[in-house]
């Protein structure tokens, strides 16, 4: 290679001082954009990914000029190198993901990513090739679904280590960073699709598709060393919602315990000693056991940007003449009783938003208790209910 | 059975929801996580003191701290009645050989809760004397003297020095009636200041006591 590449440039040098330098400059560029490396990229996935298709690449056609990050032209077969799929995925990370497919539940969205061995073969020995990467065919619902890329630098078992594919060829995502990796060697990448909340107009929940297409570059000739396509399909995006509960600044602690619970610990009708978290307040008959909590609706793919949040009394005490549980919106109150009836539940908030957590004040009446005094451990269940029209 | 088999398939096949916890769901708009309360219900029991409020008379002022959970204070007082004090003053039966009495009246506000008062509850008190000649007393009229209507010089008794001599200052029926638990108890206190006394022989001394009330629902 390197004889040919030092006869050409001795040609070119003489075709300079050559009068019939416009014939022979045609012919050798002819002689260099054929030349072939044969090279192919292979992908094979990590950790159980199951591809649905794989055959080898295009290898590489014209080389492009070194310096050169203009992306070779798609490949011009129909099938795609390696079709994969992230299965059904929901802006909540919620439930298991398909096998090998890692998601993270994330602050906007979720990401649903697995990584993937690349390798050139085919590589002039000595050489190495980098691999940059775009979206040639992106989702239909690009607001539902982005295409994420771990190059191999990154530690691709991280969410953190992913970031938008690039949508445009002509400015490709590094893949495999320069200088790249010899002939036969793999990098492990990572693919990755991001599914943000999305909610409103733009909301979807369905089947997408998109394509990656990958290609290698010799980084030391500067030619091309192949072309991959990733079909990512089918791709099913579903709606989801989550209502979680968690402990306020200064309040009583909420813990995690099907599905939570909270412990006002030991009480009493006037008020004494209320365990940390709590405050008192005085109201006919007995004493009002406070706390703020916070509400964490999330939603994603729905059309409504807003949901109602609305609560019960499941079980109620087993002493009720002692103990009833109370909502308010503010911890001076008013307090009222939460609804024992699932058919008229006490409405919370009928503009519940997305990842915005509501601050709320849930408060235990105890009665002076004087008349059939009871002592002792009681418990009651709340039902929350978080729709999203 | 087989048939039972595909109608329970086809059911599952209907509903995709996918439920993973309570506190979240895909493929539904709704979800339900539930939070349970535990408490544990105790008894309790609180006497508060406060100023008097009877009309017609003074009150000797009474202050959360000062030493104890509260603090009054008498003035100055001397064995003949000629300082006023800080509220009200009987003059001595016979000057120079019975004592002066010293009285306020105060407020005490029982109140408890998972209890039923009986006859059997009571709130007492005892203090030891603040020197000899200088004790506290209530009124011997009635445990439940709540005005001032027959009080005079003689009609004071010493309270119990110690815990276990006690002065019952409210009754067992008081507590138990109707409305009893959080109403505040008008009751009356005194200083007597006998001739005997060192500080109203001259001293100008300072002195004090601590009287301890206890109240007991049952």
């Amino acid at each position: 290679m390197w004889c040919l590449r030092e006869t050409i440039e001795k040609c070119l040098k003489a075709c300079f001082m050559c009068a019939k330098a416009t014939l022979i400059i045609p012919v050798l560029t002819l002689l260099i954009v054929g030349r072939k490396l044969d090279a192919q990229i292979v992908l094979r996935p990590l950790g159980g990914v199951a591809a649905i298709s794989s055959q080898p690449s295009v290898p590489s056609r014209r080389g492009a000029g070194k310096g050169s990050r203009a992306a070779a032209p798609a490949a011009p077969a129909a099938a795609p190198t390696a079709t994969f799929s992230f299965g059904t995925v929901n802006a909540l990370g919620l439930g298991t993901p398909a096998n090998g497919i890692t998601v993270s539940a994330l602050s906007n969205g979720a990401l649903y990513f697995f990584a993937v061995q690349v390798t050139i073969n085919g590589l002039p020995n000595g050489d190495k090739a980098d691999i940059t990467g775009f979206i040639s065919t992106n989702f239909t619902h690009s607001t539902a679904e982005v295409m994420e890329n771990c190059p191999s630098n990154n530690n691709c078992n991280l969410a953190a280590s992913y970031s938008a594919y690039s949508l445009n060829a002509a400015s490709p995502s590094m893949v495999v960073p320069p200088p790249g990796v010899p002939n036969g060697t793999a990098a492990t990448i990572g693919f990755g699709v991001f599914v943000p909340d999305n909610d409103g107009a733009n909301a979807f929940t369905g089947n997408d598709t998109a394509t990656v297409t990958l290609n290698a570059t010799d980084t030391t000739t500067g030619l091309s060393a192949g072309t991959a396509t990733v079909l990512f399909t089918p791709q099913t995006v579903q709606d989801a919602v989550q209502l979680t509960l968690s402990t306020a600044p200064a309040g009583l602690t909420v813990t995690a315990a099907s599905d939570y619970s909270m412990n006002f610990g030991n009480v009493n009708g006037l008020g004494i000693g209320p365990a940390a978290g709590l405050t008192t307040v005085a109201v006919a008959g007995g004493m009002i056991y406070s706390t703020p909590y916070l509400l964490n609706p999330a939603y994603g793919d729905f059309t409504s940007t807003t949901g109602t949040i609305k609560v019960y009394v499941s079980t109620n005490f087993a002493h009720t003449t002692v103990l009833t549980m109370e909502d308010a919106a503010a911890s001076g109150g008013p307090y009222n009783a939460i609804s024992t009836n699932a058919g008229a539940q006490t409405a919370i908030t009928t503009t519940a938003a997305d990842r915005a957590a509501i601050t709320r004040y849930l408060g235990m009446f105890v009665s002076r208790n004087t008349v059939a005094p009871f002592l002792g451990a009681d418990n009651a269940t709340l039902t929350y209910t978080l729709t999203v029209p | 059975m087989k048939s039972l088999l595909r109608v329970l398939t086809a059911g599952m096949l209907m509903f995709a929801t996918t439920a993973f916890a309570n506190t979240g769901a895909a493929n539904t708009n709704t979800v339900s996580p539930t939070l349970v309360i535990n408490a544990t219900v105790q008894d309790a029991v609180s006497l508060t003191l406060k100023t008097g409020a009877l009309a017609g008379i003074n009150h000797c002022a009474i202050a959360a701290g000062g030493g104890g959970d509260y603090n009054m204070s008498f003035g100055t007082v001397d064995a003949l009645g000629i300082n006023a004090g800080n509220c009200n003053v009987f003059a001595p039966t016979t000057l120079g050989q019975t004592p002066a009495v010293y009285w306020t009246d105060y407020q005490l506000t029982p109140a408890w809760a998972g209890l039923t008062a009986t006859n059997a509850a009571s709130i007492t008190a005892w203090a030891p004397a603040l020197e000899a000649g200088v004790v506290m007393q209530v009124p011997s009229t009635s445990t439940d003297q709540s005005t001032t209507a027959g009080l005079n010089v003689g009609t004071w008794t010493t309270i119990g020095a110690t815990a276990g001599t006690s002065t019952p200052v409210v009754s067992g029926a008081a507590l138990s009636g109707a409305g009893a638990d959080g109403t505040a108890l008008t009751r009356f206190l005194a200083l007597s200041v006998s001739p005997t006394a060192t500080a109203a022989a001259g001293g100008g001394t300072a002195v004090s006591t601590t009287v301890t009330f206890t109240m007991t629902i049952k």
